[in-house]
């Protein structure tokens, strides 16, 4: 049994979860500009609602992967925490096996 | 009351959130733009030049933070027109046909359904308890004034918690089933 503080746990993370750590894993970032960025480096593929983002934060923060680091004009500036940052490399993981596979069967398919 | 202004009801239940979305749009077209928005759906609407509007209904009944909630939707576009018993009534105009959504995955959309499931099952208890408490018997006396207080008492509790329990459950079940189909998808 998995024990309750295993960061596995939360695997796998939604598409926009993992593009939200993946953006708060390189800098600190406030909803507005990890709206834009998410958007800019998943090319448009992933888009960050209002509702999604918010939630997506609440969950989180109370999750203690993200932590608030500073607050200007209502904008809230989070950081990813070591436990966040746990989580998201056994995220990446997985996505490396399963894109290794993909990889495979895109050059068989292709042929 | 100002003549630009046009006051309407119309209910609507929880599940039919997206039904009521519609009916604001709708609305919108027609030039009458919401703008006040109170409990068992009582609406206040101003009179103005059609537009496309495109409303979003979110549940939170326990907002930590308001103004960063907020602001978060600001940042999206969105201008909160009213929010009402936990209801919070955004929307923002349609530009070059994109309509713009306020959940941009199914997790998160089942979510919102869940917080108003979590609502409805934590008043259940209560709703029980506070209906047995004004039913229960008093002790001794048949028909003194205490007896009458009873019956009195009983005669609205039972059909008002009564009716009150059934609708929470039927909510209940409605929005599961609605969660469902989204995670079917």
């Amino acid at each position: 049994m998995a024990k309750s503080d295993d960061p596995s746990k939360y695997l796998p993370l939604s598409e926009t979860t993992f593009y939200t750590m993946l953006c708060l894993a390189e800098e600190p970032m406030h909803g507005y500009a990890l709206m834009q960025k998410v958007g800019e480096i998943s090319r448009g593929t992933v888009a960050l609602g209002a509702g999604t983002l918010y939630t997506i934060f609440s969950t989180l923060e109370r999750e203690a992967l993200i932590e608030m680091v500073s607050e200007t004009e209502r904008r809230k500036t989070y950081t990813l925490t070591a436990r966040g940052q746990q989580v998201l490399l056994l995220q990446i993981q997985r996505l490396e096996i399963m894109a290794e596979h993909g990889r495979r069967i895109k050059a068989l398919l292709s042929k | 009351m100002n003549e630009n202004l046009i006051r309407k009801t119309k209910f609507f239940w929880p599940w039919q959130d997206q039904e009521e979305e519609a009916w604001l749009e709708e609305m919108s077209r027609q030039g009458l733009h919401l703008r006040q928005a109170r409990t068992l759906g009582r609406y206040v609407f101003e009179k103005g030049a059609p537009k496309a509007y495109a409303y979003r209904l979110d549940y939170q009944d326990s907002l930590k933070d308001e103004q960063h909630y907020l602001k978060i939707f600001e940042d999206s576009g969105w201008q909160r027109v009213a929010a009402p018993g936990g209801w919070h009534y955004f929307r923002q105009e349609i530009r070059e046909g994109q309509v713009p959504e306020i959940f941009s995955d199914t997790d998160t959309k089942i979510k919102k359904y869940e917080r108003v499931k979590t609502l409805l099952a934590s008043m259940l208890p209560i709703y029980v308890l506070v209906m047995v408490l004004n039913v229960s018997q008093p002790d001794g006396e048949l028909w003194g004034f205490r007896w009458w207080l009873q019956a009195c008492s009983s005669a609205v509790s039972i059909p008002f918690f009564g009716a009150a329990i059934v609708l929470s459950v039927i909510t209940w079940f409605k929005l599961d089933k609605r969660i469902r189909e989204l995670r079917g998808l």
